[in-house]
C-alpha cells in the first residue's frame, strides 16, 4: 500500500485523490473533496467511479495504466452546491507494474485555471496601457501649465469690457478638466498603499459620509453577517474602491434600497481570508456585453461620465490584494469587494 | 527656473505685475550662478527639467538650503507623488505644487513666504 503523510495532505493546496489498485479511495486531500462536493459524504472507501460519475469509467482507465504511466484528461462534474464543474485530471500508476497498487488522480479545475489566465492577460495589457497613459499624463502636464498660465495672464491683461474677456474663462475651465481628467487617469496607476488593520465598518462610514457630501440623502442599509475581522488595507484608497461601487449602485436606480452586506469568506486554496463588502442594487441589470467591459477604462453608458469609477476602483483593489466580483441579474446586480483580513485574523470584531 | 519659456513667461510677467523683480533660469548651473551674484528671497523651481530623470530642482533647493538658508524655496511638478513631496518638504522647501497650477495661486504661496 502506498504510504502518504497525514500532515501534507491536510495543508495541501491541491486536488489530489489516492486509490488503490480497486480504484477505491485511500486518501483524498481537502481541496478535492470540495471540488467534488463531497464534503459531508465520507469519500474513503468509494470507487472513483462514484464520485467522478460512472460515465467517464475512470476505474476503467486505471485498471490498463502500467506504472509510471500517465494519462491526462478533461471531465465534467455534476455538483449539487454549485454549477457543475470542468476538471483537468492528470491520472498517475504509482507503483506495482500493470497490477498497480495505488493511482493518484490529480484535480485542477479548468474553469478557475482559464479566468486566472484571461485575468493576467488582462492585466499584462491593461498594464502597458497604464504606462503610456501614466507617461502622456506626465508629459502633457508641461503644456497645460503653458496653457494655463497664458489664459490666465491674458484674462487679466484683456481689458475690463473685452468681448475676449469670455474665451479666456472658456480656456481656463478646459484647462480645468483636462487636468481632471490627467489626475484620473494617473489614479488607474496607483501606488503606495499604506495598509493598516482597519473595522471594516470604518470603511463602510467612510465611503457613506463621502457620498452623503456629494449626494445628500444617499444612505444605503448595512447588514453585518457575524464577527468580522479587520481588514489590512490602505484607508484611503479602500474607501475610495468601496465608495465608487455604492455610488455605481445608487446611479443603476430602481425600486428599493442599496444594501450593503459585510460578510467573512476563506479562499479555499490559499486559505486566506477576505472580509466580503457586497453592494447590492435594485437597478435593470447589466447585460453580457456591458459586464465584459464594465472594468475597461472609458467604457460608460451614461453620457455625462467619462468612464473611470470602476476602474479606478479596481486598479485600486488590486494594489490592496483585494478583488471585485460581479453578479448581474434584472433587479439585482451585486458588487462583492473582497479585501484581504489582517493575518491570524486578530482584531475580530463582534 | 524652468526650462519652458511657455511655462516661465507668464509667471514671469504675472509676478512682474505684482511689483516683484524676477529673473530666470533656465537650467541649473544658471539658476545656481544667479544665486551666488544675487540675493533672492524666493525661489521658483521646476523639480525636473525637460523631461529628463533626474530631480534638478531637488539639486536646487539642496544648493539653496546649503548657501542661502534665507531663501525659500517653492517647487513646482508634472511628476507629483506624495514621496517627492515628502522629501521636498525634509529639504526645507515651502511648498510642492502640481502643475498646471494657477499663477494666482503660486504668487499667493509667494507672498506668504515673504511674510507679506
Amino acid at each position: 500500500m502506498f504510504e502518504f503523510p497525514e500532515a501534507l495532505f491536510a495543508r495541501l493546496p491541491l486536488g489530489l485523490v489516492i486509490v488503490d489498485r480497486h480504484a477505491r479511495v485511500t486518501r483524498i486531500s481537502r481541496l478535492a473533496c470540495q471540488i467534488l462536493d463531497c464534503r459531508d459524504r465520507p469519500c474513503l472507501g468509494r470507487r472513483v467511479d462514484e464520485l467522478f460519475g460512472p460515465s467517464h469509467d475512470l476505474a476503467g482507465i486505471l485498471a490498463r495504466l502500467a506504472e509510471g504511466d500517465e494519462r491526462r484528461m478533461t471531465l465534467t462534474v455534476a455538483r449539487e452546491t454549485g454549477p457543475d464543474l470542468e476538471l483537468g485530471v492528470t491520472l498517475v500508476a504509482l507503483d506495482g507494474g500493470v497490477s498497480a497498487t495505488a493511482f493518484a488522480l490529480i484535480l485542477g479545475d479548468l474553469g478557475r485555471l482559464r479566468q486566472v489566465e484571461l485575468d493576467l492577460q488582462r492585466f499584462e495589457v491593461l498594464g502597458s496601457s497604464l504606462r503610456i497613459t501614466s507617461g502622456l499624463a506626465h508629459v502633457l502636464r508641461n503644456p497645460l501649465a503653458a496653457i494655463l498660465g497664458l489664459a490666465e495672464l491674458l484674462y487679466l491683461e484683456l481689458p475690463r469690457d473685452s468681448v475676449h474677456s469670455g474665451d479666456a474663462q472658456r480656456i481656463l475651465a478646459m484647462v480645468s478638466r483636462i487636468d481632471l481628467l490627467i489626475t484620473s487617469c494617473m489614479r488607474l496607476a496607483p501606488t503606495g498603499a499604506r495598509r493598516i488593520d482597519l473595522d471594516p465598518r470604518d470603511l463602510v462610514a467612510g465611503a457613506t459620509e463621502a457620498l452623503a457630501a456629494k449626494s445628500p440623502g444617499a444612505m444605503p442599509s448595512v447588514v453585518i453577517r457575524g464577527a468580522l475581522p479587520s481588514v489590512h488595507v490602505d484607508r484611503g484608497q479602500a474607501i475610495e474602491a468601496l465608495g465608487a461601487l455604492i455610488e455605481n449602485a445608487f446611479d443603476a436606480g430602481g425600486e428599493g434600497a442599496v444594501e450593503i452586506e459585510i460578510s467573512t469568506e476563506a479562499d479555499a486554496a490559499t486559505r486566506r481570508a477576505f472580509v466580503r463588502f457586497a453592494v447590492r442594487d435594485h437597478g435593470p441589470g447589466i447585460d453580457g456585453a456591458e459586464l465584459a467591459q464594465l472594468f475597461a477604462p472609458f467604457f460608460t453608458t451614461k453620457p455625462d461620465r467619462i468612464g473611470l469609477g470602476l476602474s479606478i476602483a479596481q486598479a485600486l483593489v488590486v494594489e490592496n490584494r483585494g478583488s471585485i466580483e460581479v453578479d448581474s441579474r434584472p433587479g439585482r446586480t451585486t458588487f462583492g469587494l473582497l479585501l484581504p483580513a489582517s493575518a491570524g485574523g486578530e482584531g475580530r470584531r463582534e | 527656473m524652468e526650462d519652458e519659456s511657455a511655462v516661465a513667461f507668464p509667471l514671469r510677467r504675472y509676478l512682474a505685475r505684482l511689483d516683484l523683480e524676477v529673473d530666470w533660469a533656465r537650467e541649473l548651473a544658471e539658476a545656481e550662478a544667479l544665486l551666488a551674484s544675487h540675493s533672492y528671497r524666493v525661489v521658483i523651481a521646476d523639480l525636473r527639467l525637460g523631461g529628463s530623470h533626474h530631480s534638478e530642482g531637488l539639486d536646487l533647493l539642496s544648493h539653496v538650503h546649503r548657501h542661502c538658508p534665507e531663501t525659500r524655496v517653492i517647487l513646482l511638478t508634472a511628476y507629483f507623488t506624495p514621496e517627492i513631496e515628502a522629501e521636498a518638504l525634509r529639504w526645507g522647501a515651502v511648498a510642492v505644487l502640481r502643475k498646471p497650477q494657477s499663477l494666482a495661486e503660486i504668487s499667493r504661496l509667494v507672498f506668504e513666504s515673504l511674510g507679506v
